[in-house]
């Protein structure tokens, strides 16, 4: 029997319902921020929690005032993902929104509820959040996993 | 730097990674996430790459929305963060993504031996290669205090 170079690989994406991706949002605590800035866009891996409220969902980062995702514009995208390996799965959600800085109060609630505990410690005592507009799903199912480039998957 | 845990004197460091390490790191990574704006809105999806040399291939699914002038300044990163033990690093490369098309002969044999992906005969796959303008890095460790 010949063995081909292709794997069969068969991969197939499976949209996320809400209630899926909200839970993989809560089990995850590392995510990636994305939002353009002069032009460039920026990729950035931040310390997150989920908060799930009356008010909806909120995704908390805390960082450093004046660093680069301190001074992001509202418009940010963010992003989780994993890959089991033994399942031959990979999973991305992506969420769309708006990035707020929190006022004094609303740090003071947020702190004694939810506290991203960022690792890289210092001064990190900017707190955000963004609001999602859009919360998407995708499973990557394959004997190969290869996520390819493909923004229409999330719409 | 602050002490993370007062008991055990463990400190958490935060340290720029030169260049030549960064792309060292990034060839360790399996998966990668491409930042870019699309129709005015910040896009970042996870994409298998391959390295080669400095320069980042991603392959592209069919519907790609992504611009046909096939020009775009995009971010891509990877990192490997452990939570268990609180170490890991974070590369981030910017740079101009640029369609290098379903026919590419000299790449294609290099990306076989990367290993990206393997082909599937008649498949359209269209690929990407970003060479990077800007590469930084951070290596987060948690080390012990002076002894």
């Amino acid at each position: 029997m010949t063995t081909t170079p292709e794997a069969s690989t068969e991969a197939h994406l499976e949209e996320l319902s809400g209630d899926e991706c909200r839970r993989l949002l809560s089990l995850s605590a590392i995510g990636r921020i994305a939002f353009v800035v002069g032009g460039l866009p920026m990729v950035l891996p931040v310390n997150y929690r989920l908060l799930e409220g009356e008010s909806g969902l909120w995704v908390l980062l805390r960082t450093r005032p004046g660093n680069a995702i301190d001074e992001a514009p509202e418009q940010v995208a963010f992003e989780i993902d994993g890959v089991e390996y033994e399942q031959r799965q990979g999973w991305s959600v992506l969420v769309r929104g708006v990035l707020h800085h929190l006022d004094h109060n609303e740090v003071e609630l947020m702190s004694e509820r939810f506290d991203p505990k960022p690792w890289p410690l210092g001064d990190r005592t900017a707190w955000l959040a963004i609001k999602p507009r859009s919360v998407t799903g995708r499973r990557l199912h394959g004997a190969q996993m290869d996520w390819a480039f493909s923004p229409a998957a999330y719409r | 730097m602050t002490p993370i845990d007062q008991q055990s004197g463990l400190v958490a460091s935060l340290e720029d990674v030169p260049r030549a390490e960064c792309l060292a790191l990034l060839a360790t990574a399996k998966v990668g996430r491409v930042g870019l704006l699309v129709d005015g809105r910040s896009e970042i999806l996870p994409v298998n790459f391959a390295l080669d040399g400095e320069t980042v291939l991603f392959r592209t699914g069919e519907g790609t929305v992504l611009n046909q002038a096939s020009l775009t300044i995009v971010a891509f990163e990877a990192d490997h963060l452990d939570p268990v033990t609180r170490a890991g690093w974070s590369v981030l490369v910017q740079g101009t993504a640029r369609d290098i098309g379903d026919a590419i002969d000299a790449t294609s044999e290099r990306l076989r031996q990367l290993s990206l992906v393997t082909w599937a005969p008649g498949r359209r796959d269209r690929w990407f290669e970003v060479r990077p303008d800007k590469v930084t890095g951070r290596r987060l460790r948690v080390i012990p205090d002076s002894l």
